[in-house]
């Protein structure tokens, strides 16, 4: 139990990471990461100490916050510059304030099927088979479902460029 | 590069590129076919920045302090509350310490704290409470050996711990002796003495294994209701469990611990 704990403890940092690509305001992203820890210690014998203590507690993560959506649903279409800059960091200069408005609502667009690959892979880093496991779907459904959705983050970013892409197609 | 099954393949390769899963070798080849495709170029820029962009957002919470809620060093009862809601049976689940400081343990003014999560007392509690949640319940096999036999047991006890055990005398306290049996702990054995008292109500002494090997005066974990005093003494440790109020198993773990001869605390 003393060893679960400090693993346990350990993956606190990456999971305040994860619930606030999930949820915007860190009060709220804390609050899911803390069900996520109750539920862990819940199911603490149904871990079977197979694969990195990480995964299974992202895949607790994302079905806590699938299932209460409407409790942990923060995601404003506009993300005000001034909120996005309390929670998360400040790109300098007024260009990147643009950028970083704009990536923000483009990733809130995207379906949640696009939404969950993508922070997982970009954000969260992880393996391709680790994506596959934690969201439960094929390997190759990871990687169509993440092209698709990071085209559709520039596309939604700059329009234009994604157009000039397609045509040379 | 512009058949369906080559940008099938390319784009699991451009992903694999951009979130940087590629060897030196591939890396190079990819490159490679991107510095010859301008519109590649593009979408693999886009992609990449987009990326980078979203890892400049969310990395920086990797740096935040880790907030009081989920600090166990500042907060060392911090999944105790967590272990309460738990659904599970919750003497099964988890056999987390819970330390007291000092004040509370006036009679022997010598509890230390320690962080709970890097404590290896942990492990000989863990098995102290488990086992006594999975014998305590049991109506018509609760010990291997009863009290009808107690000096067998006790012989029998002492030797395969290579350790001298005995029985105390509790009935000062309302509990009488129901017999013992041995159990395994990582392969060595450890001893289990139950005890019970006009109500039923059992209580528990395992003798077991510490892996630590210091001499520690005593110290409390708390289950959700089921308490546990011990001790360790060498190579030794003591535990003393049951569902009983803390003073009630004070009184129990001091008769219990003078009768291993522990010295007078004062």
């Amino acid at each position: 139990m003393a060893d679960f704990l400090t693993e346990l403890e350990r993956c606190i940092p990456y999971l305040r990471r994860y619930a606030r690509a999930l949820v915007r305001d860190p009060q709220v992203a804390d609050d899911l990461v803390q069900d996520c820890l109750e539920r862990a210690i819940d199911r603490r014998s149904l871990w079977r100490g197979t694969g990195p203590l990480k995964s299974w507690l992202y895949v607790i993560m994302k079905n806590i916050h699938r299932n209460e959506r409407r409790k942990y649903a923060t995601r404003p279409t506009i993300v005000s510059v001034d909120d996005a800059h309390s929670s998360l960091a400040t790109p300098p200069g007024q260009d990147g304030r643009a950028a970083l408005r704009d990536v923000l609502s483009a990733l809130d667009n995207l379906s949640d099927d696009h939404r969950d690959v993508v922070i997982l892979a970009a954000i969260e880093g992880l393996p391709y088979s680790e994506i596959s496991q934690v969201l439960d779907i094929p390997i190759g459904t990871v990687m169509s479902r993440l092209s698709r959705a990071r085209d559709a983050l520039i596309g939604a970013i700059d329009p234009e460029s994604l157009e000039d892409t397609k045509r040379q197609r | 590069m512009s058949g369906q099954e080559n940008t099938s393949v390319t784009q699991d390769l451009l992903n694999a590129f951009v979130d940087g899963h590629l060897d030196e070798g591939e890396r190079e080849r990819i490159a490679e076919a991107i510095r010859n495709d301008a519109a590649l170029a593009e979408r693999v820029n886009q992609w990449q920045s987009t990326r980078d962009r979203l890892k400049a957002l969310h990395d920086p919470v990797l740096d935040e302090p880790i907030p009081a809620r989920f600090c166990t060093e500042r907060n060392p009862g911090l999944f105790e509350p967590l272990k309460r809601r738990s659904l599970l049976p919750a003497r099964i689940a988890a056999s987390i310490a819970m330390l007291i400081f000092g004040g509370i343990m006036g009679w022997f003014g010598h509890v230390l704290y320690q962080n709970q999560t890097e404590n290896p007392d942990l492990v000989l509690t863990d098995r102290a409470l488990s086992a006594h949640t999975v014998y305590t319940i049991e109506v018509r096999h609760p010990v291997e050996v009863g009290q009808d036999n107690e000096q067998h047991l006790i012989a029998w006890l002492s030797k395969r711990l290579n350790h001298p055990l005995k029985a105390p005398d509790l009935s000062s306290t309302g509990f009488k002796l129901v017999g013992g049996r041995l159990l395994p702990a990582a392969g060595r054995p450890a001893a289990q003495l139950m005890y019970e008292d006009a109500t039923g109500l059992r209580l528990t002494l395992y003798v077991g294994n510490n892996p630590s090997n210091k001499e520690t005066a005593f110290r409390f974990v708390s289950d959700d209701g089921l308490n546990a005093f011990y001790w360790l003494d060498r190579e030794i440790g003591y535990v003393i469990v049951a569902e009983v109020e803390r003073d009630r198993l004070l009184e129990v773990t001091k008769l219990i611990y003078q009768a291993f001869g522990g010295p007078e605390w004062n």
